[in-house]
């Protein structure tokens, strides 16, 4: 009997939906194909389910709900391909045209036809050359970081005709938000599209899970996706009573609202952070947030610079690759295959929220940091500063007093120490009595932090960055393999196939401040003045209530505690 | 100078006129596109997206849904539309096609120099005459199969190809009748509809029991049972590893064991329970046992349920719950502390069904079924989402006529009776309202008018044809489709619904009469106030 603890994972929003493709395309970029290898370390089906289409093929995909606008899809059909029910076009008129077949048979049953059909949609060049066997789609350039439109152009991951869910309401526009306010959001869940068809595929999801460990929800936190994710809690929580994983996440490109200026974009991202903070303080096991701007409350700040990498500030395309490694990386503790049962998502989410301290940091370091000729005991030795990059808006690096959770991964246990007899200099440090990296890693944090407490998971794979993950974000002193070299620099046209990362949640006193500044900034706006928000449902006195709450929230934050 | 214009230079606008002739351009555009939908013999669409997602219907509402209508007032009569559909479920393309009329109507009148309030007195005279004939031809009906045959196959066929209409009208009036008690109104929910990508449309038919989209999830467990009590319950059968679980706050493994057995004996006492039950009841008799649960149930309760020889569902839909208690009897159980057989449901058969990746799981053969499901099959999905749509209008035209307790003859008769009608009451009317009711009764034509272009005859010819003979007949008279000649409704059982017909007098009329009053049109962003 198999005893996976499936993990059931949704994305709300066009952001996520960046997020999520990335991170799906570097999960089956890990897949073995060959039956020879050793299993893999991570339990895919943590993740992902098997099926078998109408064709009797068997199908491998992730055990996922996303939610976009319509006309964000381009050439992806709403039912995925793998099940078939979307017609693809005849190209020349030898085949025959699907669509005359179809009409052909319907006119069997006396009744005309007329075909009213929408110009067919652009498919990215990645996508043709995934169609087609002859290409290797690593050799190729493709520069996706310029030219991709929507995620479906760079998605290499497949999915269940569930998968999809497409909002009518409103409409996908690249110049304008058309789905502003947390409360629209409230109230699109109550719609039969959510309320039954929506609920309806989680639970059939639920019902194929033997362990079901709990759900991971990522969401656009400055649209009205707040509203329906926070919802959607809500009834995970009244349905199924399991841990949930919630990651609201920011975009780096301020799009503005239909209908509103800058400021009042700024405004309303405000308006719908605090509403959306407040709602998962009650509905969530744990939140982290996410995104690569250091400030997002009232104008977007400058973009987290991280060591190696050379990004550009607002595209979502290679922003989305690094939360996305970011998001693989953290998940792998309750991933892991034969993980002892503290690694579960429930056992994740209760470690970092003691006191009631749901809302936790992200930090994140890809590459780690690490010569090519180190090892890890003298590369922990020499370390200066801190270990990683906050990616949490508003919220820097703890240092004292800290709960984290940490996973590394790609550093193999050859590259932990020399063997005794080239020891040397190594012999000498309290660190050569460490038999893995998780171990010795224990070991610094407890030096580096005072009084703090971590966990740490490790894993020997590193992340896979083949094509369509963003290459030319990796600095030329980069190596293949990921690591740093002072000496050599990488020629232009080898790839770095995968990179070592070292990602973390902390717990720390810091995020009272970001609960503060954004309580102050949420206060100073005029609720009355957003007539949106009425508009779609808002009280005054329910936002105002909403903001005591959070302050009440960030006392939780307020008092150093002892462990 | 519009006075917008002072307060925002960039605000668009139009008056009068051009304003009156954005408002009926729109609508005329929006009947054109719905037009040849109307009726049995109306044209089906396929919608093809850029991305090669197919849907193919006829019905009006799913057709507004899917186009995307940028223009204001298109929307707004779209949005009527929608109303309609949401109150009654029918009449959808007759309000688009009857609100574009009444404008067209109008507008010979309004280019004349007549004021469009003028127009709009008459519309609303008229509608209340309109409204008064609509009493007068109505039908009181006894509640029988055959008078619910009729209307359900009259609007069934405006949705599907007739073939299919005809089993869809079988199937929609059984299920209705099933779940019927007395005079208490129906409640629609308990009509569970089901879908199987599998066979052909017309392989969908009623089952008279329940129809679930998940089966057993153990290997040994029994896949067909006769003679079955079912419990139906709401209680966890699953060890939930609680958050107390992480590493931090066990002092030893031993500790942690400890707690993990005594969680996981409350579990098991549970199932007990069910397995003593079971042996009480069923051993040493033919009768078997199935349990429905709408929480979990992990694989360790399921080995022991399975080696009892017991079939047991986990997840079960919440609604499923109430409707298996309807279908089956028995009680939905949301503890198991005093649990006795008077608490079960009864099945004659409970079988699984697996089509590719999808299990279904069919509880059958049941004593009384309050409750009962349509299952739907079909070879593709758009060919399921199509008759999916048609049974839910064909459930709420039978669901009307139970609650209007009377009928309209259908196939345009009404529309010629009140156009006859409505000319007689004209010249009783003084002054120059009675243009507006001149146009009214025109604009009604248009039902029957397109119902004979749909079915390829002449218009005019047809028209003459029917008001003569609806002038000199006491009963109302409508067209036969298949013969273009005038026929009497109520003897080929075609009929609409009373409530859907108001409905559409009403919503067109005024939001006709709003359109006509519109003086300004104008679009001025507020990109610029400070939030």
């Amino acid at each position: 009997m198999s005893t996976t603890r499936e993990v059931i994972a949704l994305q709300f929003g066009n952001y996520s939906n960046y997020i999520g493709t990335h991170w799906w395309n570097i999960q089956e970029s890990s897949f073995s194909y060959n039956p020879e290898d050793a299993p893999s370390e991570i339990n895919h089906d943590v993740l992902y389910r098997e099926g078998v289409n109408l064709n009797k093929q068997v199908t491998y995909t992730p055990r996922l709900l996303l939610v976009d606008l319509d006309g964000s899809l381009k050439h992806l059909p709403r039912e995925g391909e793998l099940y078939g029910n979307s017609v693809k076009r005849a190209t020349d008129d030898s085949a025959g045209d699907p669509l005359k077949k179809i009409k052909e048979d319907l006119e069997d049953l006396s009744t005309d036809v007329e075909i009213v059909q929408q110009p067919q949609a652009d498919k990215h060049d990645f996508q043709k050359d995934l169609e087609n066997p002859v290409v290797d789609i690593q050799e190729q350039n493709y520069n996706l970081a310029d030219n991709v439109e929507t995620w479906t152009d760079y998605l290499y991951a497949r999915y269940h005709p569930r998968t999809v869910n497409i909002i009518n309401e409103y409409k996908y526009d690249t110049e304008k938000q058309t789905f502003d306010t947390f409360s629209s959001g409230v109230q699109l869940w109550k719609t039969e599209q959510f309320e039954y068809d929506f609920c309806d595929k989680i639970r059939q999801y639920v019902e194929e899970c033997d362990y079901m460990q709990g759900t991971q929800v990522l969401f656009d936190c400055f649209n009205g996706y707040t509203g329906l994710a926070t919802e959607c809690m809500e009834y995970l929580n009244d349905e199924y009573s399991k841990a949930i994983f919630a990651i609201p996440v920011y975009s780096p490109r301020n799009t503005l609202f239909e209908n509103a200026d800058e400021p009042m974009t700024d405004s309303i991202r405000v308006v719908n952070s605090a509403l959306a903070f407040h709602k998962l303080s009650e509905q969530a096991s744990l939140f982290v947030p996410l995104g690569t701007c250091d400030r997002v409350w009232r104008q977007l700040g400058a973009a987290r610079p991280l060591s190696a990498l050379n990004y550009k500030a607002d595209n979502l395309y290679q922003t989305s690759a690094i939360l996305a490694g970011y998001l693989d990386t953290i998940t792998l503790r309750y991933r892991l295959r034969n993980a002892p049962s503290a690694y579960s998502l429930a056992g994740f989410c209760g470690d970092l929220t003691n006191y009631g301290r749901k809302l936790a940091s992200a930090a994140f370091a890809m590459p780690f940091p690490m010569q090519h000729d180190m090892d890890l005991i003298d590369c922990l030795d020499k370390f200066e500063g801190p270990l990683f990059t906050s990616l949490t808006p508003n919220c820097n690096i703890g240092t004292d007093y800290i709960i984290q959770s940490l996973c590394v991964r790609g550093i193999a246990r050859e590259r932990l120490k020399q063997p005794l007899e080239k020891a040397k200099e190594q012999m000498r440090m309290a660190a050569y009595k460490c038999d893995s990296v998780s171990e010795m890693f224990q070991l610094y944090l407890q030096c580096a932090n005072h009084a703090s407490m971590s966990h740490v998971a490790s894993v020997s794979m590193a992340i896979p960055t083949r094509i369509p993950f963003p290459n030319e974000i990796f600095t030329d002193e980069m190596t293949k393999l990921g690591f740093l070299s002072t000496t050599a620099r990488r020629l232009a046209e080898e790839k770095v196939v995968s990179v070592p990362a070292l990602a973390a949640v902390q717990s720390s006193s810091e995020l009272g401040d970001t609960l503060e500044t954004l309580h102050r900034e949420a206060k100073r706006v005029k609720i009355a003045k957003l007539h949106r928000f009425r508009a779609a449902g808002l009280e005054e006195d329910d936002y105002r209530d909403a903001l005591e709450q959070l302050l009440l929230f960030k006392d939780n934050y307020e008092d150093n505690f002892e462990l | 100078m519009a006075s917008i214009s002072l307060l925002n230079p960039k605000a668009e606008f139009a008056r009068a006129a051009q304003a009156l002739a954005i408002n009926i351009s729109a609508a005329k555009g929006l009947q054109d596109v719905m037009r040849t939908n109307l009726g049995p013999k109306g044209t089906m669409k396929m919608l093809v997206s850029g991305a090669g997602d197919i849907k193919i219907t006829k019905d009006g509402n799913v057709l507004l849904h899917e186009m995307q209508i940028q223009h204001p007032t298109a929307s707004m009569i779209a949005r009527a539309s929608t109303a309609q559909d949401d109150s009654t479920g029918d009449g959808t393309t007759s309000t688009v096609l009857l609100i574009g009329e009444l404008l067209k109507q109008a507008d010979i009148f309004l280019t004349e120099g007549l004021h469009p309030r003028i127009v709009t007195e008459g519309f609303e005279k008229a509608r209340n005459k309109a409204l008064a004939i609509l009493d007068d031809v109505k039908i009181p009906i006894e509640i029988n199969k055959k008078n619910l045959m009729g209307i359900a196959n009259t609007s069934l066929r405006t949705k599907v190809h007739p073939g299919l209409a005809d089993v869809l009208t079988e199937v929609c009036v059984d299920a209705i009748l099933a779940i019927r008690k007395d005079e208490k109104p129906v409640d629609l929910h308990m009509v569970e509809l089901m879908e199987m990508q599998h066979k052909t449309a017309t392989d969908t038919s009623l089952i008279r029991g329940i129809v679930m989209d998940h089966g057993t999830r153990h290997p040994d467990m029994p896949k067909r049972l006769e003679n079955a009590y079912v419990l139906t319950c709401n209680v966890s059968l699953e060890y939930e590893k609680s958050e107390v679980n992480s590493g931090f706050f066990y002092k030893t493994a031993e500790e942690r064991e400890k707690f993990v057995r005594a969680e996981r004996e409350f579990i098991d006492q549970r199932v007990q329970k069910i397995i003593a039950l079971k042996r009480k009841l069923c051993d040493g008799t033919e009768k078997t046992f199935v349990v429905i649960n709408q929480k979990g149930i992990d694989p360790m309760s399921l080995d022991a349920l399975a080696k009892e020889g017991i079939m047991a569902l986990r997840r079960a839909k919440r609604r499923n719950m109430e409707r298996l208690a309807l279908a089956c009897g028995g009680t939905a159980m949301n503890s198991f502390d005093d649990l006795d057989e008077s608490n079960l449901g009864y099945a004659g058969v409970v079988y699984e069904h697996v089509l590719g990746e999808n299990k279904y799981t069919f509880v059958e053969e049941c004593k009384n079924p309050q409750s009962v499901t349509i299952l739907i099959k079909g070879p593709n999905k758009h060919t399921i989402v199509q008759i999916k749509d048609a049974i839910r209008d064909g459930l709420r035209a039978i669901n009307n006529a139970l609650l209007d307790k009377c009928v309209i003859p259908g196939a345009g008769a009404f529309e010629v009776r009140a156009y006859n009608e409505l000319m007689k009451y004209k010249d009783t009317v003084k002054g120059k309202v009675r243009l507006g009711i001149q146009a009214f009764a025109e604009a009604l034509l248009v039902v029957p008018k397109n119902l004979a272009i749909n079915s390829g005859y002449d218009a005019q010819d047809t028209i003459v044809k029917l008001t003569e003979e609806d002038r000199l007949n006491p009963e109302p008279i409508g067209l036969d489709l298949s013969t273009g000649e005038p026929m009497k409704p109520v003897d080929m059982s075609v009929y609409d619904n009373y409530l859907v017909k108001k409905q559409i007098l009403n919503s067109c009329s005024v939001i006709a009469s709003n359109l006509l009053l519109v003086d300004e049109v104008m679009r001025a962003g507020m990109t610029s106030l400070k939030g």
